[in-house]
């Protein structure tokens, strides 16, 4: 990687003329801390790190990095779990890594029309806390929102538990402003309902960084919920809570969240949070139901007779806002209360039809017995968002790798079942290469030709997303006959 | 309907091998909005999607279905399984689902359940080079890759033909009432959590309430005004349709003459006669918040928010900024470089 060179000093240089020095960083600690992002075990190199303010300074950054013909990477706050952020270097060139969080202003927020212009570094829970005194929220809800940026969300078409009945970030986003890979400054989407043109927005959202750096972004707020009732459901079974799950949706109650923790990670949780979770239960299951008192009041009554039918072992309804708020952070918190299990953990994400989730995660359970690897589940039950985690030993090379082949098998099981490989965590580099199960060569063609409407000259967080193999060389004959006709 | 879980792709195939690779196409489905962006270029040959509903999964909350499908068909199917998708249907003519998408037509049902684009999962086509493709995947969750099912949503056939779609359904609600009220609009949708629509004429507001039926009580408990139960909406206009922010509304509707449009509160349409002036001079509505340096046109209070899917005028909306209309045109002339797909439709 090309870190040494006069040319690499005269990028850096050029970088720090554009921003404030102390902005620009390209130190062996940069190098490393912005070498990876959450998911911890693809580790690559920053060239150098850029924290611009506003978009000219990101015009900036980009620009130089393209005049220098270096990649770029942008990045929010590195809580990404599929390796969507880490700086591979391309051609030998080091990466110029754009991040994003000192961008974190929330610009305006109307009220009235329930939309917040931000910067893309907000936090995402920050964002609902500053709206919540107008009765607003900002509906996303990963389980990272305390650390994860609005950006961040944008990029990765981020979920969480309650995108059950709110739909995910797209659903979301209004309009971005975008500083595309050539420099120049684009308005995705509007704030009316039928903007005109295409609808890049929606390509934009979700493209992990491989079209440009969001700089504004209008979002969508969400009402608070006029009443919720939280129910906390325990299960001799992980069969019984998958069925509870299926049977609440086919009664046409469609609750805000419905959340999936099996036995082995609600010990580990509650060892941690303390917060009453029956540790007995096969499974737990957390439901969530919100809308007016009476329809809230229906809702969880329904949702307490299915489980009662299906033999549930334990139920409790939150009596309060700390009761419900405790049960949350548990649920939240399943992650980091797996360092009480192994030092490191691979996290999956694979989807599937929801009423495939009792024998997909039977089938989990068997892959990773056949790999003589231990797996916890979570899972995102309303949406048949499964996440196996696998605690493990990163330092253990052997253990390094059945864990890792385990988890290509898990996610190849998703597909074979009727799903996909990834339901809010994204592709990144982690799943690039299996991208390939869920697809056919030509449709991952087609997928790069719109990837190549933005990024021509492919330099916005190259190796990301596609397979390298999938081209596609139509669009590389134009643009080789049209030159920059097109830019 | 065709057998639970029979996907036949040997239609879809058919469907791609009638495509082709040249020649220009323009692909039909119910005509009932056959105007919108223009006249297909008399040259193109006409091609139809196949038609038929593939699988009802009330459990997964989805549907399978061929892109030639009429919708009547499609939602008496879901409504037999108790589930439905937010689509409106006139009562004249036959509209496809294909056809709906394509052109992105969403619900006057839009404020509680979303735009149409919301709906897609994943997306079966021909593209210009005459390959079936696919896009999504049949699950309500996804982010496996770039999310091609949602740029094609009101892409009028312009990128590739859809051929078959899975759609996100929702459980029917057990109840749905409109009501009419005189109170004002605005203030009546502060007072309620989930309206599935307010309409406003300048003069009336007709509300459209929908859950189970203690959801819905609470829900008019809510409301101060005096209101009436009626059993249908008021009739739309069909002249054309103006996109605009929300909060514009009020200030775009002092230059109407009142009960000459209907306006969608909290989405932003307002639906017009062909014969009403839909442009009225000076209004600024800034996409953008103070300071943006993104372009001129927008600074300048230039109405690019604004634009009809009229059958009786051109698009209205002022030029995008140049780089941002560049990757629009980018993104035509990649999916169809040869440009035979819908050949003389343009949504620029």
């Amino acid at each position: 990687m090309q870190l040494a060179s006069d040319g690499f000093a005269s990028l850096v240089g050029a970088l720090q003329s554009a921003l404030d020095p102390s902005r620009v960083r390209s130190t062996p600690i940069e190098n490393v801390l912005y070498g990876r992002d959450a998911l911890g075990s693809a580790g690559g190199s920053a060239g150098v790190v850029c924290f611009p303010l506003t978009t000219e300074e990101v015009q900036e950054c980009v620009r130089i990095a393209g005049r220098y013909g270096h990649p770029v990477i942008p990045r929010g706050s590195g809580t990404g779990l599929s390796g969507g952020a880490v700086p591979v270097p391309d051609e030998g060139l080091a990466p110029v890594v754009i991040v994003t969080t000192k961008m974190n202003r929330v610009i305006e927020v109307d009220e009235d029309e329930r939309i917040a212009w931000v910067q893309p570094g907000v936090l995402n829970l920050d964002l609902s806390r500053k709206v919540a005194h107008l009765g607003l929220h900002f509906a996303p809800d990963p389980s990272s929102q305390q650390a994860c940026t609005i950006g961040g969300n944008v990029a990765n078409n981020s979920g969480g538990p309650h995108c059950l009945s709110y739909g995910v970030t797209s659903s979301h986003v209004l309009a971005v402003e975008v500083v595309a890979p050539d420099g120049s400054v684009l308005v995705l989407g509007g704030l009316d309902p039928e903007p005109v043109g295409y609808d890049l927005r929606a390509a934009f959202v979700g493209s992990e960084g491989t079209m440009g750096i969001a700089t504004r972004i209008a979002v969508r707020l969400t009402p608070l919920p006029p009443a919720v009732k939280t129910v906390l459901l325990g299960f001799p079974t992980l069969d019984s809570a998958a069925n509870t799950v299926s049977r609440i949706i086919a009664t046409g109650y469609v609750p805000a969240a419905m959340e999936l923790m099996d036995q082995r990670i609600t010990e580990a949780v509650e060892e941690f949070v303390h917060a009453g979770l029956p540790v007995d239960a096969a499974a737990i299951l957390l439901v969530e139901v919100d809308g007016t008192e009476a329809a809230v009041e229906e809702a969880a009554r329904v949702v307490a007779e299915i489980a009662h039918d299906e033999s549930a072992i334990s139920s409790q309804i939150a009596q309060d806002e700390a009761t419900r708020a405790i049960w949350w952070k548990a649920r939240k918190s399943a992650f980091g209360a797996l360092a009480r299990i192994a030092p490191n953990y691979y996290l999956h994400d694979g989807v599937v039809p929801r009423t495939r989730l009792t024998e997909t995660l039977r089938s989990v359970c068997d892959i990773a017995d056949s790999f003589d690897v231990t797996v916890v589940n979570v899972a995102h039950a309303g949406d048949g968002n499964l996440h196996p985690i696998i605690p493990y030993d990163g330092r253990d090379q052997d253990q390094n790798e059945r864990v890792h082949e385990a988890g290509n098998k898990i996610a190849q099981l998703c597909v074979a079942n009727g799903g996909a490989l990834s339901g809010e965590h994204g592709i990144g580099l982690e799943k690039r290469d299996l991208m390939g199960v869920l697809f056919g060569d030509d449709d991952l063609v087609e997928q790069d030709r719109l990837r190549l409407v933005f990024d021509p000259e492919r330099i916005m967080n190259p190796h990301k997303v596609l397979p390298e193999g999938s081209r596609c060389s139509e669009v590389a004959q134009l643009l080789a006959r049209a030159g920059k006709a097109w830019a | 309907m065709k057998e639970s879980g029979s996907v036949s792709r040997s239609e879809l195939e058919l469907f791609a091998e009638e495509v082709g690779p040249e020649g220009p196409v323009c692909i039909v489905g119910g005509r009932t909005h056959w105007e919108v962006g223009g006249l297909p270029d008399p040259s193109a040959r006409e091609v139809r999607a196949p038609s038929g509903i593939v699988q009802v999964l009330p459990d997964e909350m989805m549907v399978r279905v061929r892109a030639g499908t009429p919708l009547r068909e499609l939602i008496i199917a879901l409504e037999e399984k108790g589930q439905m998708i937010p689509v409106d249907v006139d009562q004249q003519g036959s509209p496809t689902i294909g056809g709906a998408l394509s052109v992105g037509w969403s619900s006057i049902r839009r404020l509680r359940w979303g735009p149409i684009r919301d709906l897609v999962l994943e997306i079966r086509y021909v593209n210009a080079a005459g390959k079936l493709i696919k896009g999504g995947a049949p699950v309500v969750k996804n982010v496996s890759g770039f999310d091609l099912p949602k740029v094609f949503v009101g892409s009028l056939g312009t990128l590739g033909c859809l051929a078959e779609v899975v759609l996100r359904t929702q459980p029917r609600p057990r109840v749905a009432k409109w009501i009419v009220t005189e109170g004002n609009p605005f203030e009546i949708r502060k007072q309620l959590f989930r309206p599935s629509s307010i309409l406003w004429d300048g003069i009336k507001t007709w509300v459209l309430l929908e859950g189970s039926g203690r959801e819905v009580q609470a829900e008019l408990a809510c409301l101060r005004e005096h209101f009436e139960e009626v059993d249908a909406p008021p009739h739309l206009p069909k002249g054309k349709r103006v996109s605009l922010r929300p909060s514009a509304i009020k200030q775009y509707a002092t230059s109407l003459a009142p009960s000459s449009y209907v306006a969608e509160i909290g989405v932003g349409l307002v639906h017009l006669d062909s014969n009403v002036q839909s442009t009225p001079p000076g209004m600024a509505l800034s996409p953008l918040p103070p300071g943006s340096i993104v372009d001129p046109a927008l600074q300048d209070g230039g109405s690019d928010t604004m634009r009809t899917t009229s059958t009786a005028e051109p698009t209205l909306g002022a030029s995008l900024p140049t780089p941002t209309l560049a990757v629009h045109k980018r993104l035509k002339d990649f999916f169809d470089p040869m440009g035979r797909l819908n050949p003389g439709r343009s949504l620029l």
